[in-house]
């Protein structure tokens, strides 16, 4: 009786333990998702510069390069981030072409997160702009193919 | 072999020679069809080669002119401007103008021959005010918020106000020129407020200062006022409370501090000093304070005189905090008010100053609450919108006291979306006045501003805002203002 109560106890708890209900495997897709509503909302602080009444259009551009700056960090944790990715599509159950895809995408999400680093440590603000839309454009064809794999 | 045999064999073979034949006629076919086809593929690769290597020759001619130097220039700094063609023997070279380049900050271009990148910009704003009461002819407080103008009673003639004004228009221009002692930057702006009159657009310089490195010498806003942490409205004053949003000649030391975790700046700087202070009229007489001038109800404007007699620069310190989710500041003053009778040359002096706390607080997506707090003993130049509080008080006996202020403002500031924002701000300010004062000085003052701003695209801003701004005499004796404004900003 007490070893099938003990043999029971370790299904159990090797069950709640399993990969697919631990919470931090979940985590660097998530942390992918942050980094680039972060870059967002840096992107849009940037923007709404020009509204401030009071600063001076060379103030201005003093605040710009602080929030550049941020961009380029987030970019390269952005880019960092897709070693996660990559590392979670075994999970994932994808025949071999989609894991390509994926792999594909992941592979270029990465090359466009340090472009935009790379931008941003130059202060360009309008290529950094137009990466964005690029990087947007991957993270969505990758979601419609592949988020609801991720549950 | 019987003849019919030989004649099916001789009938075989003849057909099997057809049909070689025919088989060989086709192929002959193909291959004529082949050589044809091949021999225009030819034609058309040579057509293109030719092509290629006369683009290629004009595109050689003409790089020809930069590629040539002369003895004196071969040493000389690499700069944006082509050097002077050479005449060769075979050929004569067209002088070329230099491009114009993308300068090295936003909105700028390169002067050529130079590595300074200069630009200008600005915006047009016209401003709508309806007020419920009139600050009286010509006067600053019916173009933007003045609380030492806002009428304390009834006078006769004082109505309501319309006002149209296009004064808060703006022009700018700034240059960049990297340099090995650091970055010279240098910048101008100018508005049109240079005249109290309502409808008189006389320019006035709002900034014009340099800095190379860290080093900036000129005139701008003073160190002690944090200008991020400034609410966002439409009308050009601030709010009560809010430290004063002047530009004064100054020098300041900018200094970054390495090694910590979140980016901190120190400054230093040395201000223009003037003081503004009280002066019985048993002491001195001028146009404000004669009561023979003085309206005979209290809708006067100050009792204030500059007393010009300042020895020592204003003394301002500032630490500034920018971490990712705002920035924080904290300043100090130190300053001197000194007054020196006109008829014994008796004088006067007592140094003072003051401290606040600023700052610009990151909200909810691209929201911020802004706050400011001071304190200060001779600092009420500082303080809130001009004038509203003196420096320092002269007694009849001569003896200057200095009048201690304080206050706060906090604002903040909403996005809608994108587009829409609103701000809500209020702000509170008073001073301690001596009891012998004039008691038509001003106690204390508050202010609330809201307002809803569209900016359909960032060059243009189109608003509306709520102002109700109060003022408290020594006496007790309150006035009250009560605004809408409406502004159309387009900038270029």
């Amino acid at each position: 009786m007490f070893n099938i109560f003990s043999l029971l106890l370790v299904l159990v708890t090797s069950a709640c333990s399993s990969p697919q209900i631990n919470p931090t495997n979940r985590q660097p897709p998530t942390q992918h998702a942050s980094y680039d509503s972060r870059l967002r909302e840096l992107m849009d602080k940037i923007e709404i510069l020009t509204q401030e009444r009071f600063l001076t259009d060379h103030e201005q551009d003093d605040e710009r390069r602080k929030y550049t700056q941020q961009i380029a960090t987030n970019a390269e944790q952005l880019a960092r981030s897709t070693d996660g990715i990559i590392a979670k599509l075994p999970s994932l159950g994808l025949t071999p072409q989609q894991q390509q895809s994926a792999l594909s995408l992941a592979e270029k999400l990465r090359e466009q997160s340090r472009q935009l680093q790379q931008q941003a440590q130059l202060h360009h603000i309008h290529a950094m702009s137009n990466h964005l839309q690029v990087i947007d454009t991957t993270c969505n064809t990758c979601h419609a193919l592949f988020k609801k794999l991720d549950r | 072999m019987p003849r019919n045999t030989f004649k099916t064999l001789v009938v075989l073979l003849l057909m099997l020679f057809n049909q070689n034949l025919l088989a060989d006629d086709q192929t002959l076919s193909l291959l004529k069809e082949l050589k044809a086809e091949i021999q225009t593929l030819k034609t058309n690769a040579e057509i293109a080669n030719n092509r290629i290597s006369e683009l290629e020759k004009q595109l050689a001619q003409s790089q020809k002119p930069a590629l040539v130097t002369t003895g004196s220039q071969q040493n000389a700094p690499a700069t944006n401007n082509p050097t002077t063609p050479v005449t060769s023997n075979a050929e004569t070279t067209v002088p070329e103008k230099p491009a114009i380049r993308v300068g090295d900050v936003k909105g700028t271009f390169k002067i050529p021959g130079t590595d300074t990148s200069i630009g200008m910009g600005g915006f047009v704003k016209m401003d709508t005010m309806f007020s419920n009461v009139s600050a009286g002819r010509d006067k600053l407080g019916d173009q933007q918020l003045v609380f030492s103008q806002i009428p304390v009673g009834r006078a006769p003639g004082e109505h309501s106000q319309t006002t149209f004004l296009a004064k808060d228009s703006r022009l700018w221009f700034k240059s960049f020129t990297p340099s090995n002692w650091g970055d010279i930057n240098t910048y101008m702006e100018f508005d049109f407020y240079g005249d109290p009159a309502t409808y008189s657009y006389t320019p006035r310089l709002r900034h014009a200062y340099g800095s190379i490195g860290n080093f900036l010498a000129g005139q701008t806003w003073t160190t002690y006022t944090n200008i991020s942490a400034s609410p966002d409205h439409l009308e050009s004053g601030t709010s009560a409370g809010s430290l004063s949003t002047s530009r004064q000649p100054l020098v300041r030391w900018t200094q970054a501090l390495n090694g910590f975790e979140i980016p901190i700046e120190v400054q230093a700087a040395l201000e223009a000093p003037r003081s503004r202070v009280w002066v019985p009229n048993s002491i001195e007489k001028n146009a404000s304070n004669d009561p023979a001038n003085l309206d005979v109800s209290p809708v006067a404007d100050n009792f204030l005189t500059t007393p010009n007699a300042e020895r020592y620069p204003d003394l301002v310190a500032r630490v500034n905090f920018k971490p990712e989710w705002g920035n924080l500041s904290f300043a100090a003053l130190g300053r001197q008010i000194r007054y020196t009778q006109a008829k014994t040359g008796l004088e006067a002096g007592s140094w003072g100053g003051g401290l606040n706390v600023a700052g610009k607080i990151n909200s909810l997506g691209l929201d911020t609450f802004r706050f400011m707090a001071h304190i200060g003993n001779g600092a009420g130049r500082y303080t809130t919108t001009t004038n509203t509080f003196e420096d320092a008080a002269l007694s009849e006996q001569g003896d200057l006291s200095l009048i201690k202020t304080f206050g706060g403002m906090v604002s903040y500031q909403h996005w809608w979306n994108k587009q829409w924002r609103s701000n809500l701000t209020y702000g509170y300010a008073a001073a301690n006045q001596p009891g012998f004062v004039n008691p038509l000085l001003n106690q204390q003052v508050q202010s609330i501003h809201a307002n809803l701003i569209w900016s359909p695209i960032s060059q243009t801003t189109l608003g509306m805002e709520y102002i109700f701004a109060e003022r408290e005499l020594v006496t007790g004796q309150k006035g009250e203002l009560q605004r809408i404004q409406f502004s159309a900003r387009y900038s270029f």
